[in-house]
Formats: C-alpha cells, sequence, structure tokens
C-alpha cells in the first residue's frame, strides 16, 4: 500500500466519525442528471445520457484530540445508459469517482503551530494553488511572521473528463513538488510573503518559481494587494499583478486590477512548446465599480483592455454593466450584459436572472442567456468563427424550483434549454437532493 | 479513478453507524452542588482577583480560574465541619465548580480587556448580582463586546480572526453580506493564494474542490448549482460557443485549470481537428502555413502559444517536431526560438534531444 493511500485512509476513517470529534459538519449532494444533444458539427446523430452522482464532504474538529481537525471530500457517480454527451466515440469509464480532498489538520494550542498532512490543496503565496498528496507545516513565530515548508505527490488539477490512461501525457505534470514560505503578517491589516516551489517529474525540472506577494488593508480609503511569480529556470516573470480596492463610502467599491502575464511560461520545461518560452506577453488592466445604491438596489460596471506589447494593436476589451433588484435578501432580479472583443471576434453576453421564494419553503429561480457573434476579420476567425456565420446567436435558460423540507434537507428540480452554435438542441434535467448538517460546538 | 467509490461508501457507512446523531453538547449545570453568592462577595467588597487569580494577567481561554477551596479558606473557615452545608449542597458528595461551555474557539485576551476596561465589571456586570452560581451570566456578544466592538464593521471587512478561532459552524445564510461583491470572483484566486488561512475561517478545502475539482463528474458548477443564480460562475450558460473566443481574449487562462487533453480529446471526438480523419474540419484559416502570411502560424503561436498547445502538445509525437527539428534529425531545421533565446537547461534535456 503506498504511503499517500495509508494517509487517506487514516483521514477517511477520522473523517467519519463525528462521535468522536467536538464538532462535525456533512453535507451531501445526490444528483441526477440527464440530457439530450442534438450537435451542428461532430458526430450526425443527436446523443443523450444519464449520470447518477452522489458528491460528500465530511469535516470535523477536535477528533480525539483537541486541535486535531479531518476533512474529507468526494465524489462517485455511474453513466447510465448511452454514452457520456462530451466524447463520443470515444471509450470512457462508465464510472466516476475520485478523493479530492483527504486531509488530517493538527494545530497546537496556541495555534503556533500547524500541521496537514494528506489530499489536499496547497496555496502558499503568490504562486497557483497545488493539489497535492503530502505535508505542510506551518511555524507561526511571536513577531507575526510565519514559516511554511511543504512537500509531497502532486496529483494534476483534476478537470479532466476522464481518469489520465497509461500513455497518456506522463511527461506534462509534475510528480512531486517541494518548497517553502516566508510570510509576514500584521493581523488584517498587511502581508508581505516570499516563497519558492520546485517542482519536478523524475529527474526532469518541470517548474522552478520564486513567488512573493504583498498586501495592505490598514488605509480606510484604498486596500492594495500585488505579487508575482519569477521562472528561476527562465530567469524572467512569468506573472505580476497589482490589485486595488477602495471603498470609499458605504455600499460603494471601486476596484483596478493590473497583471502581467507570459503564457508560454505557463507550459512546462517538460513540454516541448516551452521552447517558445519569452514569447509574447500581455498587459491586462481593468477597472470596476460596485454600488449599493439602497437596500434594494445594486450596480455594477466594469471594463478592461489587453495589451500586447510586441504587436502592433491591442487584442482587445472587454465592457461589462450589471444592476440587480433585491427584496428582504429572499427574492431578486438581475441584469448582466457584456461586451467582448478579440478584435478578430466580437460577443454581447446579456443574462437576466432572478430567485424567488413563494413561501412554504418553495423557492424558483430562472437564469435567460442571450449571445450575438459577430465576425470582424474573417480570414483570421477560427472555423468556430465561422460556424456562427451560420447561427450567429446563442439563447436559452435554465428554469429551477426546490423546496426546503428543514433547514438541513432540500431537493431540486431543474430544466436547461438551449440552441447554440454547436448544437441545434442541447436539453438538460436535473434532479439535485441536499443535506446539509452540522452538529457540537465550534 | 474508481478507487474512490469504495472510500466513498465506508465512509458513508461509518457516517451512518454514529446515526446522524450530534455529540452531547457542554453545558452548564442548572443548579451547581455549591453554594456561592457573587453578590454576598461584592458586598463585602472582595476583589476580584482575590478569588480568580492570574485571570487579569491571562492572554487565552484554554485554563479555568475559578478558585480552589484552598481559596476560600484564606477567608473562610472550611475544616469546620458542622458548616459544610453553608457552601455544599450535598456535603457526602462535594462537586466541583460548575464548568462554563467551551470558548476555545474564541481568541481572548483578559489581559488586554482589564489593561483598557480597568474594571471586570465593565463585561461581568451581571455576576455581582448573582446569588447563586446557577445565576451567573456569561458575557453576551451583543450586550457586552460590541458595546465597545465593531462588529458589523468587523464583519463586513472579514476581520474575524481577532476574536474568532473557527467560523465554519456558523450558520452563514446570506453570502452576500461578507465582502464578497462585485469582482470578487476574479479576485478570489489572488486574495487565496496570499491570505488562505483567512478563507479557510468559514470555508473548508472542501468547497474549493466544489467547483475547481468536481468536473470530472461533468457536471458544471453553474449547473449543478443552478439556484445560484447570482454568482458569476466562469462557465455559466452557453460556454461551448464562446470557449474559443474566450480563450483567445485571454491566453494562458485556460491552462491555469485545464491540461492540453481535454482540449484535444473533444476536438477530435467532435470532429473540428485535423486528427479527426475524413470528419475533419481544421480549426485554422488556409494560409496557416505559410510564413510571412498575415495568418501564418508562427505569428499565433507567438501571441498564443498555450492554445496550440491545447491541441497539439503530444510529446514526441508532437507535429511542430517534424517540421522544427534539425536537418540531423530529419527536419526542415526552422528554428522556432525567440530571439536570444536560451534554454540554459542541460545537454540531456529530453526535450531538447526531440528535435537536436
Amino acid at each position: 500500500m503506498r504511503p499517500s493511500a495509508a494517509i487517506l485512509s487514516a483521514a477517511l476513517i477520522l473523517a467519519a466519525t463525528p462521535a468522536w470529534s467536538r464538532s462535525a459538519s456533512v453535507q451531501s449532494d445526490t444528483l441526477t442528471t440527464a440530457g439530450g444533444l442534438r450537435p451542428e458539427f461532430g458526430a450526425d446523430d443527436a446523443r443523450s445520457q444519464v449520470l447518477l452522482l452522489e458528491l460528500l464532504r465530511v469535516a470535523t474538529e477536535d477528533v480525539g484530540v483537541d486541535g486535531l481537525q479531518a476533512e474529507i471530500s468526494g465524489l462517485a457517480g455511474a453513466h447510465v445508459g448511452p454514452a457520456p454527451l462530451d466524447a463520443p466515440g470515444v471509450e470512457r469509464d462508465r464510472f466516476v469517482g475520485s478523493l479530492l480532498v483527504g486531509l488530517l489538520r493538527w494545530h497546537s494550542k496556541r495555534n503556533t503551530v500547524r500541521l496537514a498532512i494528506g489530499r489536499q490543496y496547497l496555496f502558499a503565496g503568490g504562486g497557483r494553488a497545488e493539489h497535492l498528496d503530502g505535508l505542510t507545516a506551518t511555524y507561526l513565530t511571536p513577531w507575526n511572521i510565519d514559516a511554511t515548508v511543504f512537500g509531497g505527490r502532486t496529483t494534476p488539477w483534476q478537470l479532466d473528463l476522464d481518469s489520465p490512461a497509461p500513455d497518456d501525457e506522463p511527461w506534462y505534470f509534475s510528480n512531486y513538488a517541494a518548497g517553502g514560505r516566508l510570510r509576514f503578517r500584521a493581523l488584517e491589516h498587511a502581508l508581505a510573503s516570499v516563497g519558492f516551489i520546485h517542482e519536478g517529474n523524475g529527474g526532469d525540472l518541470v517548474r522552478q518559481s520564486l513567488t512573493f506577494d504583498a498586501g495592505y488593508w490598514r488605509l480606510k480609503a484604498i486596500e492594495g494587494l500585488c505579487g508575482g511569480v519569477i521562472d528561476l529556470a527562465e530567469g524572467a516573470p512569468q506573472e505580476l499583478w497589482v490589485q486595488l480596492v477602495s471603498r470609499p463610502v458605504t455600499g460603494l467599491k471601486l476596484t483596478a486590477d493590473y497583471s502581467y502575464l507570459v503564457p508560454a511560461l505557463l507550459i512546462p520545461r517538460t513540454s516541448i512548446f516551452s521552447v517558445f518560452a519569452t514569447s509574447t506577453s500581455y498587459h491586462d488592466a481593468s477597472l470596476g465599480v460596485h454600488w449599493a445604491l439602497t437596500d434594494w438596489l445594486t450596480a455594477g460596471a466594469e471594463g478592461g483592455v489587453r495589451l500586447f506589447p510586441d504587436e502592433e494593436s491591442a487584442l482587445g476589451y472587454t465592457v461589462a454593466a450589471s444592476a440587480r433588484l433585491t427584496a428582504d435578501g429572499r427574492r431578486f432580479i438581475g441584469l448582466r450584459v457584456e461586451l467582448l472583443d478579440v478584435i478578430e471576434e466580437r460577443q454581447l453576453q446579456a443574462r437576466l436572472y432572478g430567485l424567488y421564494h413563494l413561501g412554504f419553503g418553495l423557492y424558483a429561480s430562472a437564469d435567460l442567456h442571450l449571445l450575438l457573434f459577430d465576425v470582424q476579420d474573417a480570414a483570421r476567425a477560427s472555423v468556430f468563427a465561422l460556424r456562427r456565420d451560420e447561427r450567429r446567436y446563442s439563447v436559452g435558460g435554465v428554469g429551477l424550483i426546490g423546496h426546503r423540507f428543514t433547514p438541513r434537507l432540500s431537493a431540486q428540480v431543474a430544466g436547461s434549454a438551449f440552441t447554440t452554435p454547436a448544437a441545434s438542441r442541447d436539453l438538460r434535467i436535473i434532479g439535485r437532493l441536499t443535506f446539509d448538517g452540522d452538529w457540537g460546538s465550534p | 479513478m474508481t478507487r474512490g467509490l469504495p472510500l466513498l461508501l465506508l465512509l458513508a457507512g461509518c457516517v451512518a453507524s454514529n446515526g446522524g446523531k450530534p455529540p452531547p453538547k457542554t453545558t452548564a449545570a442548572r443548579q451547581p452542588e455549591i453554594i456561592f453568592s457573587h453578590a454576598k462577595h461584592q458586598e463585602q467588597e472582595v476583589p476580584c482577583e482575590t478569588c480568580h487569580a492570574g485571570t487579569a494577567a491571562s492572554t487565552a481561554l484554554d485554563k479555568r480560574h475559578s478558585p480552589k477551596m484552598a481559596v476560600c479558606g484564606e477567608c473562610h473557615d472550611v475544616e469546620e465541619q458542622s458548616g459544610c452545608k453553608k457552601c455544599h449542597r450535598n456535603p457526602e458528595e462535594p462537586g466541583e465548580l460548575p464548568r462554563a461551555p467551551s470558548t476555545k474557539h474564541l481568541v481572548f485576551s483578559h489581559a488586554a480587556h482589564v489593561k483598557r476596561a480597568k474594571d471586570c465589571l465593565a463585561c461581568h456586570a451581571g455576576a455581582v448580582v448573582a446569588r447563586d452560581l446557577a445565576e451567573v451570566p456569561r458575557p453576551r456578544m451583543r450586550a457586552d463586546c460590541f458595546d465597545c466592538h465593531n462588529h458589523m464593521g468587523d464583519y463586513r471587512a472579514l476581520r474575524c480572526k481577532g476574536c474568532h478561532e473557527s467560523l465554519s459552524r456558523y450558520p452563514i445564510r446570506f453570502v452576500s453580506q461578507f465582502n464578497h461583491e462585485g469582482n470578487f470572483l476574479a479576485e478570489h484566486g489572488r486574495q487565496a493564494r496570499g491570505n488562505s488561512d483567512l478563507c479557510a475561517t468559514c470555508h473548508g478545502q472542501s468547497f474549493c474542490a466544489d467547483c475547481h475539482a468536481g468536473q470530472r463528474a461533468t457536471v458544471l458548477p453553474s449547473v449543478r448549482r443552478a439556484e445560484e443564480v447570482g454568482r458569476q460562475f466562469i462557465h455559466r450558460g452557453d460556454w461551448l460557443a464562446q470557449h474559443a473566443l474566450r480563450s483567445r481574449a485571454e491566453p494562458g487562462q485556460c491552462i491555469r485549470c485545464h491540461s492540453p487533453k481535454s482540449c484535444d480529446r473533444c476536438h477530435r471526438a467532435r470532429g473540428v481537428s485535423v486528427t479527426s480523419g475524413s470528419t475533419g474540419r481544421s480549426p485554422h484559416p488556409a494560409d496557416w502555413l505559410s510564413p510571412g502570411s498575415p495568418n501564418s502560424h508562427g505569428r499565433e503561436a507567438r501571441r498564443r502559444i498555450t492554445q496550440c498547445a491545447g491541441c497539439h502538445d503530444r510529446g514526441a509525437a508532437s507535429n511542430c517536431i517534424r517540421c522544427h527539428r534539425s536537418a540531423a534529425k530529419g527536419g526542415l531545421g526552422l528554428n522556432p526560438h525567440p530571439p536570444g533565446w536560451s534554454r540554459g537547461g542541460k545537454d540531456s534535456d529530453q526535450v531538447c534531444q526531440l528535435c537536436h
């Protein structure tokens, strides 16, 4: 048995015993989804699928020992009937299942020492989060400085539709990561940290990065946060960013963001495409305003541009406006309109959505979408855009009705229908049973 | 992948074995065995520190500062057998002082409060009029804490950790009341990287996994949580029709979460890839392979190399190698490296050996 499996099993058993714990919470989502699709390209025949899925999350505190916590979440499901929608003709697993989080966490009485072992998301400063089976240890000194070290076997971000095949991209992801971070933090006022992460695959280097981030929230007028990642192998910045937030009056939030990114440096060095490293970078700047004008009306606007310094023109821009009317926090209706311009192509997206509590634990929601596409430079547009020349809109929506039987138990039925450039008919029905309970004192 | 299934079944079984019963809560006894009047002691002007020594200097709530009987003996004759009933309801089985509910979840320093308030009664005013231990009220948050602390301000600014060790068990009814308004969805990643322990006061890691790792089940968060129509989920609505345009607008964003395989597999299946055989429809323009043309792949590759990697990053089988590898290795030797490029790696680098 691999050590990680032993760790996860231990976490599982402990997490599953709320009786040993001072407090526990259990959340369960039981889902059934059925859908049918008539695609516009690819395989010609209409397809359908039925998926049964269970998502379970358990968290406990003081499991037998003061300061020991356990957390676990996972999913298990089965495709019933025809093949899944997204990959016709591709042999896929009938059963899906994954352990997403399975960790034991312990902190000392005064919270100066923290340990976490098992499958976890690691957030250690400016770099991206890692999903690993391993150990994280943090020591908080009396001088508001904490030091973290971590290491373990990395698991790729599990966003693929299938489990990796044996011959799938063994070179691409790291299979271990190790590093650390030193952080200064004045409680809720300021933070500054520097970190290091080394990711490898066997004997090959995948990434080696120096990360940093800093924030200052003391001023009432403005809050600031900045950070970055330096690719140590290339000796060049991979990503830099600054974020400013101001709340000059109650209910008004102003934001300004800037980021610089070299997309090529996101590609692991174990990939052939890493030889394009230092290819074009881009700058991204955006402004946003969000204003709760009254207790019942909120409005917002955002806009941003992306500039490629090595190119003759800006890549594009985006502008968006939104508004929401709220009544007693239980009923609201919102509208959001966004224009996205990528020079070659443009799209206008509008959403109208709302939630209404009908009483007796019943509630309903609706979410309507309209997308309009515009091809400005057909010669440079992708085949997807050319397809949109035939149907240059997407329209549809989602409707839901739910009932809260008790504060812990509720059920919902939702249906969606869309006509899009990719599918003349895309229908889906979802049934969901949710349990959300917690016990004991926090 | 199916390995997770038995683990979950085991988990479900273990949860069920507890019968879903809550663990017992700790509460103070209704009628304490010890008879004690704070009011009488206050009338005699006995300083609080006489009995609760060490409290004023304590910086945490991890220790009890209730007096032992020896402390009582400093003023009272505790050896006198006939007087037992003055303090003990049942002298045959003398009990202890009642235990207060656990407050370990609170961050609290008596020392800091005594320094500012100078008087214990600022928070414990109710204690001095209590004629019995059962009547001793604990400080109430709204009446006692919020007299001085701006809880609503702290709440809105998410300054929770000053007082709360953990908020993970508090019922949070309306997330919008927190500072998650506006473009928080876009902001949250960067904030979480630096300050994840702040997020952890309310959200467990499972909360992250719910969106960031749940898509193996082919159910998007916006579909699974259809009632949360107010949230700006990234892949909401007809994402399929707009994903190509979105990925062109923000190069590098897709690859942060998705591996190249997820692009290639779907494109092949849907027949929009050159590797799709006779039904294949290349997404590239006609003059894609013509150097110097406005649509030359080299120009696009420099701008959006992560999009190329989405379909073509196949290790030694990557199609760029065919032309760009050195003549000695049977290629055309077309140099794909940017000006001034230097890998700075070792000679045995596997990637270099693919072309050189």
